[in-house]
C-alpha cells in the first residue's frame, strides 16, 4: 500500500473507532472523548500554523478561551449556538491574523515568547474584566444546542456533535493542505527567502496560517463551552497551550493524522495511567521523552517507520 | 537608444561604516546575457540582494521596463517579472520535485481566493512536464527535492527560477560546485533559452571561461564600484580587471 492509501486507511480507522468508542462508556468516558475531539480540532489548527507553515505559537489556548467565552456569553444571552460557533471562528480568525504580525518580524523562540505573552494577556483579561467575562466567577448555565428540534443535550448526542465538527474541520484542513495554499505554506516553512523570490507573499501566508490555525481553536472553544456548561479562566492558561503544542509534536507535526493521535494521548493517557497513582505524571513525561528521542517526528513518524519496515519484509 | 529592460542607477549600500556598494549603475537590455564578475567581496551578491528586494539599498533607483520598482518586496518583484536563483542552492526539500516547480509559478496564476479552490496543479501540468524534460528530471518528478543529488538540485533550482517565465532572470553562480559535464549542460540550457525563447539573463559567476563564453556583455565590480564593462574580449584585455583580480 502506498503512503496515500495508508493515510486514508488510518483516517477511516480513526473515524470508525471514534464512532463506536462511546457506545457502552459511562458519562465521564463520553465526556473525555468529546474533549478529545475538540482538542484535536484545536491541535489541527496549531498543526497548520506550526507543522505546515513553520510558525510556532504558544497562544492556542488563548484562542480556545476566546472562542469558549464568545460562545458562552452569546448563548447565555440568547443567541443561537449555530450563530455563536461561526462568530467565534471569525473573531479568532481576525485576532489570529493580528497575532501573526509579530511573526513577520521575529521567529522561533522569540515568536514563542510573543505568543506566550498574548496567552497571559488573554488570561488576565478573562480573569480581571469581570463586567464582561464574570471574572473568576465565570459563566454558568451555558445551554447545549439543538439541531432541527433534536436536542443535543445528552452526553452521547453532544459527543457526536463534537465528532461531526472534527470531521468537518478535518475535511477543511485536508483541502487546504492539498491546495496551492498548502504548497505555499510548506514553501514558507522550508525557505521563506526563496519563497518570496518566487512571488509568494510572506506577509499574506504567514497571517493566513495564524488566522486559520486560531480560527480552528476558536471553533473548538465555542463547542467546549456547552460541553462543560460552565467556564472560568482556569483552563485557558499557558499549560493548555503547551499541551496543544505537545499534541502536535507527539502526534507528528505536518501530518493530517498526527493531531488526532496527539490529542488522544494527551487527553486519555493520564486517565489510563491512573493505576500508577502518584507516579502517572512521571511515567507520562518519561514516555514523551523516550518518544522524542526515538522518533522526533512523533507517533505518525513511528508508524511510518513501521510501515516501511513491513513493506520491505518479504 | 532603446529603453533598458532592467536599469539600476546609483545603488548604494553600507554595513556600518563599510561601504559595500558605492553608486553602482548597470543596465540589461532585452535578450541580453550580462555577466557580472569581480573578486570576492566586490559586492556582487549584495548588489543582487539590493536589486531583488532581499536587502534595502541606502540609495539609488531600479526600473523594470521603465517602471520604477525601487524598494519593492521580493515577492512583488517576482510577480512583476524578475526571477532569480541564490548563491547557495535553495529548493524546498520537503516538497516533491513537481511541487517545487508548481510552487515556483503558482502565485502568478489567479487570485489568492481562487487558488484555494483551484485544481491542485493549477493547470500547470504541461509546463511542469516540459521543465522536467528540459532539465532531465522526469524520472524524479515525485521524489522529494531533498533526495536529489547536488547537481540535480542545482538544475531544479534553475528550472524553478524559469517556471513563471520571467522577463529577466538573475543567476548567482549557476556554475558553482557543479561537475564539468553538468556545467556544459547548464551553459547549453541557458544559451538555448536565450536564443530560442529570448530570455534575458544577468549572471554572477566566478568561472571565467563559462561566463565569458555565455555573455554578450560583462560588468566588472571591484570594491563596491563598477570598474568597467564591455564585451568579453574587451574586459579580458583590460589591465584594470587583471589588476583587480590579482590585487595589484
Amino acid at each position: 500500500m502506498n503512503a496515500q492509501g495508508f493515510k486514508r486507511l488510518a483516517l477511516a480507522a480513526i473515524l470508525a473507532v471514534a464512532i463506536l468508542a462511546p457506545l457502552g462508556l459511562k458519562n465521564y468516558g463520553v465526556y473525555l472523548l468529546s474533549l478529545w475531539a475538540l482538542y484535536a480540532i484545536a491541535a489541527q489548527g496549531l498543526n497548520l500554523t506550526l507543522g505546515y507553515a513553520g510558525q510556532i505559537s504558544l497562544a492556542q489556548a488563548a484562542f480556545f478561551g476566546i472562542g469558549a467565552y464568545i460562545s458562552a456569553l452569546a448563548t447565555t444571552a440568547g443567541m443561537s449556538f449555530w450563530l455563536a460557533l461561526p462568530l467565534a471562528g471569525l473573531a479568532c480568525f481576525i485576532i489570529g491574523a493580528l497575532i501573526g504580525f509579530p511573526a513577520l518580524r521575529v521567529q522561533h523562540h522569540y515568536l514563542a515568547f510573543v505568543t506566550l505573552g498574548f496567552n497571559v494577556l488573554v488570561f488576565l483579561v478573562l480573569r480581571n474584566e469581570e463586567w464582561l467575562t464574570g471574572g473568576t466567577y465565570g459563566v454558568a448555565n451555558i445551554p447545549r444546542p439543538a439541531l432541527f428540534g433534536l436536542s443535543l443535550g445528552g452526553p452521547l448526542a453532544f459527543y457526536y456533535l463534537c465528532l461531526a465538527l472534527l470531521v468537518l474541520m478535518t475535511a477543511m484542513f485536508w483541502h487546504i493542505v492539498r491546495s496551492p495554499w498548502g504548497r505555499a505554506f510548506a514553501a514558507l516553512r522550508d525557505n521563506p527567502e526563496r519563497a518570496a523570490s518566487l512571488g509568494i507573499s510572506i506577509v499574506t501566508y504567514t497571517l493566513l496560517a495564524f488566522a486559520i490555525g486560531s480560527a480552528a481553536a476558536g471553533i473548538a472553544g465555542a463547542a467546549f463551552a456547552p460541553l462543560v456548561e460552565y467556564i472560568d479562566p482556569t483552563p485557558f492558561t499557558l499549560s493548555l497551550s503547551l499541551a496543544f503544542l505537545l499534541m502536535v509534536v507527539v502526534g507528528g507535526q505536518g501530518t493530517l493524522t498526527g493531531p488526532f493521535i496527539g490529542a488522544a494521548l494527551v487527553t486519555l493517557l493520564p486517565e489510563w495511567l491512573r493505576w500508577t497513582e502518584g507516579y502517572y505524571l512521571m511515567v507520562y513525561a518519561l514516555a514523551v521523552m523516550v518518544l522524542m528521542v526515538v522518533c522526533p517526528s512523533g507517533l505518525t513518524g513511528l508508524f511510518d517507520m513501521a510501515r516501511r519496515r513491513w513493506e520491505r519484509s518479504p | 537608444m532603446t529603453q533598458a529592460l532592467f536599469d539600476a542607477r546609483n545603488i548604494a549600500r553600507s554595513y556600518g561604516g563599510v561601504t559595500a556598494l558605492n553608486n553602482v549603475s548597470f543596465a540589461v537590455f532585452e535578450g541580453e546575457i550580462v555577466g557580472l564578475i569581480g573578486p570576492n567581496g566586490s559586492g556582487k551578491t549584495t548588489l543582487f540582494n539590493c536589486l531583488l528586494g532581499q536587502l534595502r539599498a541606502d540609495g539609488g533607483t531600479v526600473r523594470l521596463r521603465g517602471r520604477d520598482v525601487t524598494g519593492w518586496r521580493a515577492n512583488a518583484l517576482a510577480r512583476a517579472g524578475l526571477g532569480r536563483t541564490f548563491q547557495l542552492l535553495q529548493v524546498f526539500g520537503g516538497l516533491s520535485v513537481r511541487d517545487n516547480l508548481i510552487v515556483a509559478a503558482q502565485e502568478h496564476i489567479a487570485t489568492l481566493a481562487r487558488r484555494l479552490f483551484a485544481p491542485r496543479t493549477l493547470g500547470l501540468d504541461e509546463q511542469v512536464e516540459a521543465a522536467l524534460e528540459r532539465f532531465r528530471l522526469t524520472a524524479l518528478g515525485d521524489a522529494p527535492a531533498a533526495s536529489l543529488s547536488y547537481g540535480q538540485q542545482k538544475l531544479l533550482d534553475l528550472a524553478m527560477a524559469l517556471m513563471a517565465e520571467p522577463d529577466i532572470v538573475f543567476l548567482d553562480e549557476p556554475a558553482g560546485g557543479v561537475t564539468p559535464s553538468m556545467l556544459d549542460e547548464i551553459g547549453e540550457i541557458l544559451l538555448t533559452l536565450n536564443r530560442v525563447t529570448g530570455t534575458t539573463f544577468a549572471i554572477i559567476e566566478h568561472n571565467m571561461d563559462f561566463i565569458m563564453e555565455l555573455s554578450d556583455r560583462v560588468v566588472v565590480l571591484a570594491e563596491g564600484e563598477v570598474l568597467t564593462s564591455g564585451t568579453p574580449e574587451e574586459v579580458r584585455g583590460d589591465e584594470r580587471v587583471i589588476e583587480a583580480y590579482l590585487g595589484g
